[in-house]
């Protein structure tokens, strides 16, 4: 007889991974994994704009949080899916995450032009080189991505997969 | 007048002057172009979707003429806040003249989400794309801004672009007749 002893600390990492990334970690597609993940470009994106600011990278960091944002977003996307068209509460998740994403960052990149209008003459910062402004490009439109991939996900319930197999 | 005398019989207008009504060319020409132009809701003043469409559209072309005209160095400040202005009051006028302060059936709320899409990206797509040619050509005389007057323009274009877009959006999505249908469903 082989008596099984429960392996505590592999216990409490699966219920630590679990409240971290949610129950659906395991095939990848848990709205808290992708939240977690999105989270993670974003303050790689801060973190690749300020470096470029600094001068001591190109704008190739924020690239890779944009890339890596949308690619995130489509390999979820067609996990969760496949190539099935989306049905009504997805795509009203869809597009109300889009412009929760799009209106957000839209907004950020007004004021701080509309601040611009009055303290630029002061010292406050703005694009200068080419490859500050590439960087900024780039660092808003992985914005979109980022906040409309957390806004979707945080829009999906966790058990979403469950409720459409009982129906 | 008894009864038999309006029966039509031109013998019952005998020894009157009868007046002939003919069409005014013109009027009807200008009548059709207002049902076109506000999608035969005349009845509204300036609040049909047809109409959002049309004075939207008015001011979007002249924000991306303010905007050209900003980058020849005229001062627009006054302009661009102008038509922001406008934007935003017109569409709010007409959204509470359509719905006053009942809030969004669902159907007006998925219109409004998907309409804030498409608003909002459109702007921000086209400050992303800009922003990516002066990334290679900044260099080389792109222009972009540099005086402060310049980046507040800059600003309200981007705002107002988004006003105007997502405005279009929503009143393409709407069919001129929504509010007949919402009647008969009661």
């Amino acid at each position: 007889m082989m008596a099984y002893k429960g392996n505590r600390v592999s216990e409490r990492l699966d219920r630590l991974a679990i409240a971290g990334i949610g129950i659906n970690a395991d095939n990848g597609v848990s709205p808290r994994l992708s939240i977690v993940a999105n989270l993670i470009f974003l303050a790689v994106g801060i973190v690749g704009l300020v470096l470029c600011l600094q001068e001591q990278f190109g704008s190739g960091i924020v690239f890779g949080a944009m890339f890596a944002a949308s690619t995130h977003s489509i390999i979820v996307e067609h996990r969760k899916r496949g190539n099935a068209p989306p049905d009504e509460r997805e795509r009203a998740i869809f597009w109300k995450a889009t412009a929760i994403g799009a209106g957000a960052s839209c907004l950020l990149a007004s004021g701080w032009v509309m601040f611009l209008g009055n303290f630029a003459d002061d010292g406050m910062w703005k694009p200068d080189r080419q490859a500050e402004w590439r960087a900024a490009g780039l660092f808003m439109i992985g914005l979109m991505m980022q906040i409309a991939n957390i806004a979707s996900a945080w829009m999906t319930p966790a058990y979403a997969a469950e409720l459409l197999d009982d129906e | 007048m008894s009864e038999q005398g309006i029966t039509g019989n031109s013998a019952d207008f005998a020894g009157t002057q009868s007046m002939t009504y003919r069409q005014n060319g013109a009027a009807s020409r200008f009548g059709r172009l207002a049902t076109w132009l506000t999608g035969g809701r005349l009845q509204w003043g300036f609040a049909g979707p047809h109409m959002m469409i049309v004075v939207q559209s008015l001011l979007l072309v002249a924000g991306l003429a303010a905007m050209i005209a900003a980058m020849r160095g005229y001062a627009v400040f006054h302009l661009m806040y102008g038509l922001l202005m406008a934007s935003t009051l017109y569409r709010l006028t007409v959204e509470f003249r359509e719905r006053g302060y009942s809030p969004h059936d669902e159907r007006e709320d998925a219109i409004r989400w998907k309409a804030m899409a498409i608003g909002a990206g459109a702007p921000g797509l086209v400050l992303v794309v800009w922003m990516m040619l002066l990334g290679a050509f900044a260099d080389e005389g792109l222009w972009h801004p540099v005086r402060e007057d310049d980046w507040v323009v800059v600003a309200m274009f981007a705002v107002g672009l988004a006003v105007q877009i997502s405005a279009i959006a929503k009143a393409w999505m709407t069919p001129a007749y929504a509010a007949e249908l919402l009647d008969e469903d009661g």
